[in-house]
């Protein structure tokens, strides 16, 4: 049991190097990257498949993705055919989520709602995880002036609160679409996952795989691709599932203020906004998007924390 | 200790400056003209455009405006609104209302927060281990808005037990705002002290304090909880700034005139500098929280020394 249990915490890279000293190299680090892939992976997949965080949160996204994606598929009714007559219409077994102020079917905006949530969530959460593994990987292997500036510099943008910073932003944009609210966020957001790729690669730097990588002598570049970064991501995976969630938040409260997303776009945020003058006469209003938004949130929570206590065989 | 506030004093500095200067890049170095917007479709004569502009130093280049806003807000300008009461006035006016509403959820952090996070760590993997770790990950998904209107339909007018909205009623009118408030940082408080707590009751001293013969009372209370504290400290100083966003947010829904009422009305009004004015001041707060914080740790936690 420990012999397994020390080759899933580490010891893939480990031995890839020490067997790359006996034979030669550039195969055995092949062959060695393949079974540490599957010995990390293939571990934590054993792991979640078996996880009812992860299949639960698994399915709630799956849903939720394809519904941001393909709209047609939950609903034939258009968001935008809307009519007066059918004005705040509460629900019923026709219109399950019942109509909103313009009369437009609520299901239907509801589910078209998904789209500018993920699209904002994943577009800050991937440029945020981008910037922060390379900017990241360059302090902590480096450190010297590079690390003295990024880090500076992250203290910077970390004194900035998210959403008090975005509200000072946008407040001044006239036209702010998915892109400029993303774009917004994603200035705002990186720090802390620079942060933490920033400490685990320094963590990771000092291991004895990388430095008997280096006495072999591999190049800077294949010991950061091969040995620090597969080694270095999983806490930036995990944290970046966690943020597409929190980013999704950040959206709909900026949108909600609206100093965000602007109609005609279709989103939960809005939705909400929208619902707050007429919540005594059209409760419904309020309840589906938040609900959806709610879920959406919570799946992406989840499935960060699932990721976390499969890829961190300490914590089991 | 000295030298230490000193360097976390002067290393504030820099940070000070970056964070003022990307508000103010952000917001004042955008196209467009923002005295002939506030005249809407008249044209302005030559005369007044200049006059304006020289009042808002915007002929000046943007370094030198740069430095003048600065200026301003090392001396306490922080701007005025169209109506010409200063940004500065309005914070003195509204900032008690909000200190209370903080005070408020703080009670309700520290209450829930403390007891969840002490039930769900002494039991791992119990049923009211789980049912915290659920609980505070579903408080956390939903959004203060979502929350706030939820509890105003429900508990304010389906059972009408509380005030909906307004601060007639004294502290009774606190109390849904503060609880929404605090939700979310009632949530990570409970979590953080869980994780901590199970950490803490591995440790060596635990076992000794046991088998010393204490009251299980008084291993956790005195030994384990105490130094669970430390990280929670810790995240007091960044939930300021969740406290100061959601206060924008919880203020506006419950119509209470605070701080964050004010950001909030400003926003509605489309009254850009008093959300400038306005914000920069809570972001200053926030930066010298993290401060304080940070020497506050050194005190609390006798491990962590500064050279």
């Amino acid at each position: 049991m420990s012999d397994s249990g020390s080759s899933e915490v580490g010891g893939g890279p480990v031995d890839d190097d020490a067997a790359a000293g006996k034979s030669a190299q550039s195969t055995a680090a092949a062959s060695g990257a393949e079974v540490a892939d599957a010995s990390l992976w293939g571990d934590a997949w054993r792991h979640l498949r078996r996880s009812p965080l992860f299949v639960v949160s698994a399915t709630l996204l799956a849903i939720v993705i394809v519904m941001a994606i393909f709209p047609q598929l939950f609903t034939s009714a258009d968001p935008r055919d809307c009519n007066l007559s059918r004005s705040l219409v509460r629900p019923s077994s026709d219109a399950w989520f019942g109509y909103d102020v313009l009369g437009c079917d609520y299901y239907a905006r509801t589910v078209y709602g998904a789209r500018a949530s993920i699209a904002v969530g994943l577009t800050v959460a991937i440029s945020a995880s981008i910037i922060a593994v390379i900017l990241g990987s360059l302090a902590g292997f480096y450190r010297g002036w590079i690390d003295s500036l990024l880090s500076r510099a992250t203290d910077v943008v970390f004194a900035l609160p998210t959403l008090l910073a975005g509200i000072v932003i946008l407040s001044v944009m006239e036209n702010r679409g998915i892109p400029q609210v993303a774009f917004v966020l994603s200035i705002l957001g990186w720090p802390t996952m620079l942060r933490l790729m920033r400490a685990t690669v320094m963590s990771v730097a000092e291991t004895d795989y990388v430095q008997s990588a280096r006495a072999l002598g591999a190049g800077d570049l294949r010991i950061i691709t091969r040995h620090v970064l597969p080694n270095a991501l999983t806490p930036v995976i995990v944290y970046a599932t966690i943020f597409v969630g929190i980013i999704i938040t950040a959206e709909a409260a900026l949108t909600f203020l609206g100093v965000g997303l602007q109609l005609p776009a279709i989103s939960w945020g809005l939705a909400i906004s929208n619902a707050q003058s007429r919540l005594l006469q059209a409760p419904h209003l309020l309840f589906f998007p938040g609900l959806f938004l709610s879920v959406t949130v919570f799946s992406f929570i989840l499935m960060g924390d699932a990721l976390r206590d499969a890829l961190d065989p300490k914590l089991r | 200790m000295g030298t230490y506030t000193a360097r976390r004093l002067l290393q504030m500095i820099p940070v000070f400056i970056g964070a003022t200067l990307i508000i103010f890049f952000m917001v004042f170095a955008i196209p467009g003209d923002p005295i002939q917007a506030m005249a809407g479709e008249r044209r302005l004569n030559e005369a007044t455009l200049t006059a304006i502009r020289d009042r808002y130093n915007l002929n000046d280049p943007f370094l030198i405006q740069y430095v003048k806003y600065l200026a301003g807000v090392v001396t306490g300008d922080f701007g005025r609104a169209f109506n010409g009461r200063e940004v500065a006035d309005i914070i003195r006016d509204t900032f008690p209302v909000t200190l209370r509403l903080a005070a408020v959820a703080f009670v309700f952090e520290a209450i829930i927060g403390g007891i969840a996070g002490v039930l769900a760590g002494l039991r791992r993997g119990s049923f009211i281990d789980n049912l915290v770790l659920v609980s505070t990950t579903a408080i956390i998904s939903i959004p203060v808005f979502v929350l706030g209107y939820a509890l105003q339909l429900v508990v304010g007018v389906r059972f009408d037990l509380l005030p909906i909205a307004g601060i007639r009623d004294g502290w009774i009118s606190f109390i849904m705002p503060g609880f929404v408030l605090g939700a979310v940082s009632l949530a990570y408080i409970a979590r953080l002290l869980r994780t901590s707590l199970v950490e803490n009751l591995q440790a060596d001293y635990i076992r000794t304090a046991t088998s010393k013969g204490l009251s299980r009372f008084r291993v956790v209370g005195r030994h384990g909880l105490r130094n669970s504290l430390i990280p929670v400290v810790t995240y007091l100083g960044i939930d300021l700034g969740t406290l100061m966003a959601g206060a924008i947010i919880t203020e506006g829904i419950f119509n209470i005139p605070g701080v964050g009422g004010a950001v909030f009305d400003a926003i509605r009004q489309q009254e850009t500098p008093v959300v400038v004015g306005i914000v920069t001041i809570l972001v200053i707060v926030f930066i010298v929280a993290n401060l304080l914080v940070d020497l506050l740790y050194g005190v609390l936690d006798p491990r962590i020394r500064y050279e």
